[in-house]
This record gives structure tokens, sequence and C-alpha cells, in this order.
């Protein structure tokens, strides 16, 4: 359960401990891509909460959602249309959405068994 | 390890997000630094410091070029005094004796007679009258003359008493210096030479040479004699 956490904080590591920096240009097309990808990794989350998970979505979710929207807002600098902001919002939308549906997955599988241990007349919270 | 299913490829996608917000952490701090991404006013006030610091440092360049032709000028001044001392030096020791020294000169050989008496009043006067003709440096059968140098006689008709060694026939006196000048000097009639052959009849051989070369004695220790202080 906490395997996937201790990567993530492993994988923050290895990123430090990497001595070349990518250019300042990247950053922008770099954070795009990271807000992709953490769509695609509450999205998975979400799948394990909901006993609706596949590896599969998740990578390719994961890598080419990824690419796709650094690549996309690079085209739109290229060609002129600002997509940066499209892109942050439509994910920052998905991320949010997915936060909301963890949530309630979580609330309703721990705390409400919980609670429906302790007091049996508590309703599942929706 | 990964006992479900979805543990292994969730834990990649951990991974390299973490991955990816450490590059992007860097990469932000890379283009906050840029001087792409300052604000006008920044870029501003940046380029007037860079300005004025700019014009410090052509100030700090030419001092620093004031100072190093000061720093020459001084260094040459002391190479020069160092080269007067070096010199006055080097006249100093030839003046004692300490150093050997070479040159033209004379050489005055006094041989071996039993019938008539050299001693060392006569070396003496011999060497007197070459500091006179403008001797250099003199020496007395190989023991250089130095400040502190005597003579005295002996019982022995034969020997003179030099600085604590006993010195015997023929006697060889030799100066460096212009060799006419000594031979003129020394020459002159009733002069000590002239007196020596005609009255005393002691067979003095004077031959001028072209080199010669006198040997060094010890540097002179002072033990009571001290420079007096301003």
């Amino acid at each position: 359960m906490w395997l996937p956490f201790l990567a993530l904080f492993l994988g923050f590591l290895a990123g430090q401990t990497f001595t070349f920096t990518l250019p300042a240009s990247f950053a922008p097309y770099l954070s795009v891509a990271i807000l992709a990808t953490l769509d695609s990794t509450l999205g998975g989350v979400k799948g394990v909460m909901m006993h609706k998970y596949d590896g599969a979505i998740l990578m390719s979710g994961f890598f080419i959602n990824g690419t796709l929207a650094a690549f996309l807002v690079f085209m739109g600098d290229w060609i002129g249309v600002d997509l940066y902001y499209v892109a942050i919002f439509v994910f920052g939308v998905r991320i949010f959405q997915n936060l909301a549906i963890i949530r309630r997955e979580f609330i309703s599988k721990y705390v409400a068994n919980h609670l429906k241990k302790n007091n049996s007349s508590t309703h599942e919270v929706q | 390890m990964f006992k479900k299913k979805w543990q292994l490829t969730l834990t990649i996608a951990f991974a390299s997000l973490g991955l990816l917000l450490s590059l992007q952490l860097r990469a932000h701090k890379a283009q906050v630094n840029d001087l792409n991404s300052q604000s006008s006013d920044t870029l501003a006030v940046i380029a007037k410091n860079l300005n004025t610091k700019y014009y410090q440092l052509i100030q700090e360049v030419w001092d620093l070029r004031t100072q190093r032709k000061l720093l020459e000028q001084s260094a040459s001044q002391n190479k020069t005094a160092l080269e007067a001392m070096a010199m006055e030096q080097q006249k100093l020791n030839i003046a004692l004796g300490t150093v050997p020294v070479e040159g033209p000169g004379l050489i005055i050989t006094v041989p071996e007679n039993s019938e008539n008496y050299f001693g060392s009043q006569d070396t003496i006067d011999i060497i007197n009258e070459l500091w006179n003709a403008g001797a250099e440096a003199v020496s007395v059968n190989g023991w250089r003359i130095s400040n502190n140098t005597f003579f005295l006689p002996t019982n022995e008709l034969s020997t003179i008493i030099m600085n604590d060694h006993k010195i015997s026939y023929p006697y060889v006196i030799k100066a460096i210096g212009q060799p006419v000048a000594l031979d003129k000097g020394i020459s002159i009639p009733s002069g000590i030479i002239d007196n020596l052959k005609s009255i005393y009849k002691i067979p003095l051989e004077i031959k001028q040479v072209d080199k010669l070369g006198l040997p060094a004695i010890s540097s002179p220790k002072f033990k009571y004699a001290f420079l007096v202080k301003d």
C-alpha cells in the first residue's frame, strides 16, 4: 500500500541526484506534462479504490498523456495558440474530480466501515 | 513484493511522477533565475547595477595599473641599489683580501744571498712603496697582505715573521696594478729599490707580468669592534 508513495519519494530523490538540469525554456512543457501524469496517477489510485484498476490504461495514460500534453503545448506555442492555459484548465479540473472521487471512496470504504463497527445506526456517507 | 497486480504499474507511475516533479523543480528554479523571465523593472535595476559595477571595475583597473607602475619603479630602484651594494661589497672584499684576485702586475724576487741582510723593514718599505705606486693587492711569499698583516724581525738573519709564519728566501713580492706605473713608482732614484740595489747590493729582480693571481685570506673576525649605532 505504501510502496507507490515510497516510489514517489525515491523518484524525487533520483531527480535531485542527477546533475543535469533541463533548460529553463522547457519548464512550461514539463509543468503541463506533470499535470497530465498527475491526473493519470490519481486516475490509477481511483481505479484501485473502485476495484476497476487496469495497469495498461494507467501506463498508456501516464506516458502518452504526458508526452502529448507537453507536445501540444509546444505545438500551440509554435502556431501562436496559447494551449498552455487550456491544458492547465483541463487537467486541473480532472485532477480535482479524481481527488473528489478518491476522497468519497476512501470515506465510504474505511471511515464508514469504522463508524459502522462502533455505531450501527450511522448511514453510509455519499 | 507485488502482492496485488495494481502495485507494479502504480509504483512505476508514482516513481516517474516523482522524477518529473524533481526535474520540474529544478527547471523552474532555473527559469526564475533566467533573465528572460524577469520583469523590465528588475532588468533595468540589474542593468544599472552592472553599469555601476563596470565603472567601478574600470576604476579599479586604473588604480591597480598605477600601483603596478609604482611597484615596478621601486623594484627597479631596489635592484639598482642591490647591484651597487654588491659591487661595493666586492670592492671591499678585494681591499680586505678575502677574495682571490688576478690581474697584471709586478713580481719582485729577492733571491738567497748570504752576504747581505734583507729584513722585515725592507719588506715593509717595498710594500709601502708599492701601495704608494698604486698597487691594488699585494702578497708576500704567497700570503696576502691584509688589514692586520705584520712583519717582525727574527734572531736569524735569513727569516722574517709574517703573521705568525716564518718566511725565508727567496722572498717573492707580488703586486697587482698597472705594471709600468708600479715599476716606475718603486724604481725612482734613491727610492727603496734603488737604495737596496746600489747601497746594500741586494740582487733584486723586478718583472712586469700581464697576469698574476693572489690568494685570499680568511674573513676577519671581530669580537670587540662593533659598528657605531646612530
